[in-house]
């Protein structure tokens, strides 16, 4: 079913919607969780959640693409998840944010005062100045949380040509944050 | 975790940015672009009979990619050999850069690049291309010197450097029996077996090379063997604006688009050619 026609269900409160979005993005969500998880358990419950976000949200929402607007509740759910579990110290596995440490360091934090919103521009500026290759890799790796292996797939790269890629996109946007005051010792 | 902000920030990046990433351009168009669009198609479909006849006719092709506004004959070679090349819009067309996702599975990398030649590998091949004769002009196979194939393994490969001044190469490879060692002449194609102490002192050592520029951490377990080769492709790709190539890929039979291997060679004005090389030096992708 077109997304379109599935947004007109969740708009005409028609339950069948969760039922179509289960079955055209279903997989792709919880993907994206497991990516994110590596949890069976917890990447169900967060898609089913995502079920739930989506039926609560729209309407007032209008996605403008279903697909995007059901990866971030997805991801949020997930990472909050995540953060609950490494709280409880039931997290040992790795994640690519981790990766993103790369951005910071110890002597250089993200100013308490930076709202997201803010930091999403700049970081949404940062990503149009970068190649498309070079912004693609990082979104399917920071946004989807996809693996080395499936980013090699996806692009035709060598696995060192991606891990080089997102090294280098990591230590650019640690100087693009620090070049916009974001940062501070 | 220290950098939640940044990890929520991307979680809010543009919808259309996020899609791109995954599934490329978003197809959406509003009305008054469809109709723009619908008039271009028809105008590219006519083009596309006399430059599909254009190309069949001619197996070698070349074109100025200098302009932001390519020809068609230069989109339907970039469909053909499906890659992507991006450039700068804002840039001035004469500072063109020209990013290319060029690395296939078969072709491994780019070794070395100046004004009059590239040397590139597959992954059982050297080959030496000339912009001025527009050839490929030495070919080498590690094959015929019982060379493993690049990558091949953690306890069986072979791995390259060229000399700075691109006069030669010495190619390592490595297997259970020990570490052989060939000198390859880069400008007549003449190859020889030495020993590693007959490997030119002006030459680095492969020891030095490997993991020079490669992240410090690394969280994905699977991957924790880098080659010098892949290192060199990936500094290539990545410090070069131009002068790279790619493969034509196979169509999903396994049969190539055009009837051969082809690579994609671009210059360093910007302009780019289309390069025959011999099937047998893909064995995935052969006739």
């Amino acid at each position: 079913m077109e997304d379109k026609r599935i947004i007109e269900l969740y708009f005409a409160r028609d339950e069948s919607a969760i039922l179509h979005t289960k079955e055209k993005y279903g997989a792709y969500c919880y993907k994206i969780a497991y990516n994110i998880l590596r949890n069976n358990e917890d990447s169900d419950e967060c898609v089913n959640d995502t079920y739930l976000g989506a039926w609560n949200s729209i309407p007032p929402n209008i996605p403008n693409i279903l697909s995007v607007y059901l990866a971030k509740i997805t991801r949020q759910l997930s990472i909050s998840r995540l953060r609950r579990n490494t709280a409880k110290k039931r997290n040992n596995n790795n994640t690519p944010f981790d990766e993103l440490n790369d951005c910071l360091s110890k002597n250089l934090n993200i100013y308490d005062n930076i709202e997201a919103e803010e930091l999403k521009n700049i970081i949404t500026a940062f990503l149009q100045k970068q190649s498309a290759s070079e912004r693609n890799i990082f979104i399917c790796r920071y946004f989807y949380c996809d693996t080395i292996s499936e980013i090699c797939k996806r692009f035709h790269y060598s696995q060192s040509k991606v891990k080089t890629t997102l090294y280098r996109s990591r230590s650019k946007l640690k100087e693009y944050l620090m070049k916009e005051g974001v940062l501070n010792e | 975790m220290s950098n939640e902000k940044i990890i929520d920030a991307i979680g809010m990046l543009d919808d259309t940015m996020i899609y791109e990433a995954k599934f490329g351009k978003v197809k959406v168009l509003p009305h008054i672009t469809k109709v723009i669009a619908a008039a271009l198609i028809i105008m590219i479909i006519s083009v596309a009979v006399i430059g599909g006849f254009n190309m069949l006719g001619h197996m070698k092709t070349d074109g100025d990619y200098t302009n932001t506004k390519y020809s068609f004959r230069n989109e339907k070679l970039m469909k053909i050999c499906n890659i992507n090349i991006t450039y700068e819009s804002n840039e001035p067309t004469p500072d063109l850069k020209l990013t290319m996702q060029y690395i296939g599975s078969e072709i491994f990398g780019v070794e070395y690049s100046d004004a009059e030649k590239v040397v590139f590998t597959s992954r059982t091949g050297i080959f030496v291309y000339n912009y001025k004769s527009d050839n490929i002009v030495h070919t080498f196979d590690l094959e015929k010197v019982g060379a493993p194939g690049f990558n091949q393994g953690d306890d069986s490969y072979s791995s390259l450097q060229v000399d700075k001044s691109g006069r030669y190469a010495i190619l390592k490879s490595t297997d259970n029996s020990g570490d052989k060692y060939h000198y390859i002449n880069l400008l007549n194609g003449e190859t020889k077996d030495i020993a590693e102490n007959d490997i030119p002192e002006d030459m680095e050592s492969f020891e030095t090379q490997e993991m020079t520029y490669y992240p410090e951490s690394d969280s994905d377990d699977s991957f924790n063997y880098y080659s010098p080769k892949a290192h060199t492709s990936s500094y290539m790709a990545n410090y070069h604006n131009c002068d790279f190539f790619m493969r034509i890929e196979p169509d999903n039979k396994g049969k190539l688009l055009v009837g051969n291997m082809e690579l994609l060679i671009i210059k360093p004005d910007g302009s780019f050619t289309t390069q025959r090389v011999f099937a047998d030096m893909f064995p995935k992708f052969g006739k």
